[in-house]
């Protein structure tokens, strides 16, 4: 049996009526879609106007903080003060916040910076081998007051490269410090290897480690788990999204390795070599 | 690119994102009206009074869609009459 239905002819009213109602309907999705586009255009304008003035604001306080640790500092090393031990240790917890604060700015700055491609980097040839090396130095002491053991292996080669030693040394530190931070009781071993091609920096711990939800967010700013503040209160989220920033502008690859919650992490960075 | 060349290319691309492709074909068919590229919206308004051509390219699409197709037009070309004397706009979009 056939269904004729297909075949019964409309009048030419009948087709107009169709055609302009189908039009119409046409037109209100364009005209939604104008709006869309248009409200769009605005939020892309505020968004671009409310980063410009919190980068403003940071700058600023930055400024501030910079300026009191100053004063923190020349409190602490002028011996013509003649303060009192427990004055000291005031003025030493003073000293220690400001410099945390500057440190907070400096790398919600930078994290900025480098989401604008405003950042400028000095490139030159360095020895990568140096700058891990001067890092682990500088941490050597937040590592032993932790009563972490710290390890540092450097397989045989040069690790000469181009690229700007200042941010790969922030980039190393960041690194290193976040072991340190997130590492309650254990080790903190590092290495660096190499290749015809390229260097290899791995920091690996026995801390807290890396949940699945963090790991797609690890590198990007303010990217951070939801209770990782109860472990490191100062934690801004920043950190990881500037060695992200520095690395990518050296042509490298940085990721992490984690079974899990509690199973400790491994953070890598790769970077090209002069051959 | 005369005002009225202008005009005939803003009124075609709206009505080409309401119904598409046939817009370009419907325009096609009026009569003083040379399509050059539809890529690049090239149209050129000839062969007598540009007015009267306007008019015949907003009465092609009123045929078919209406009087929704005909305020699409008037918006569309509503930038480009500023620069035109009363006497110069086309009846269909005043």
């Amino acid at each position: 049996m056939t269904d004729n239905s297909a075949n019964i002819p409309i009048s030419s009213e009948e087709y107009k009526k169709v055609t302009e109602e189908l039009y119409k309907q046409n037109l209100d999705v364009v005209r939604l879609y104008k709006q869309v586009e248009e409200l769009n255009q605005q939020l892309e304008i505020a968004n671009e106007g409310q980063a410009n003035l919190i980068h403003i604001i940071n700058h600023q306080i930055k400024g501030y903080l910079t300026k009191a640790r100053l004063v923190f500092d020349d409190l602490l090393n002028d011996t013509s003060y003649n303060f009192s031990e427990k004055a000291k240790l005031i003025v030493k917890q003073g000293y220690d916040s400001v410099t945390e604060g500057v440190d907070f700015v400096r790398d919600f700055l930078n994290a900025s910076n480098i989401e604008r491609g405003t950042f400028t980097y000095e490139m030159k040839p360095i020895d990568f081998k140096k700058i891990v090396t001067e890092q682990v130095d500088k941490q050597k002491n937040a590592v032993e007051e932790k009563g972490l053991t710290y390890e540092l292996n450097i397989s045989e080669g040069d690790y000469n490269m181009i690229g700007d030693d200042a941010e790969l040394g922030q980039a190393v530190r960041n690194l290193i410090d976040n072991s340190i931070k997130y590492t309650l009781a254990g080790s903190i071993k590092i290495q660096i290897t190499r290749d015809k091609q390229k260097a290899m920096l791995k920091i690996q711990d026995t801390g807290v480690g890396i949940s699945d939800e963090l790991k797609p967010k690890l590198f990007t700013k303010g990217g951070r788990d939801k209770d990782s503040q109860k472990i490191n209160v100062n934690s801004t989220g920043f950190g990881l999204s500037f060695v992200k920033g520095v690395v990518d502008a050296h042509k490298g690859r940085v990721w992490a390795e984690s079974e899990g919650p509690d199973k400790g992490s491994t953070f890598y960075i790769e970077l090209p070599v002069v051959r | 690119m005369s005002t009225f060349d202008q005009i005939a290319v803003k009124i075609i691309k709206e009505q080409e994102l309401i119904i598409g492709p046939l817009a370009w074909q419907e325009a096609g068919k009026v009569n003083g009206m040379n399509i050059i590229n539809t890529q690049s919206g090239a149209v050129v308004v000839e062969n007598g009074d540009p007015k009267l051509v306007i008019d015949k390219l907003v009465a092609q699409y009123d045929r078919l869609f209406g009087r929704a197709s005909r305020e699409v037009c008037k918006e569309a070309a509503a930038p480009f009459l500023t620069t035109l004397t009363p006497a110069e706009v086309p009846f269909s979009l005043k």
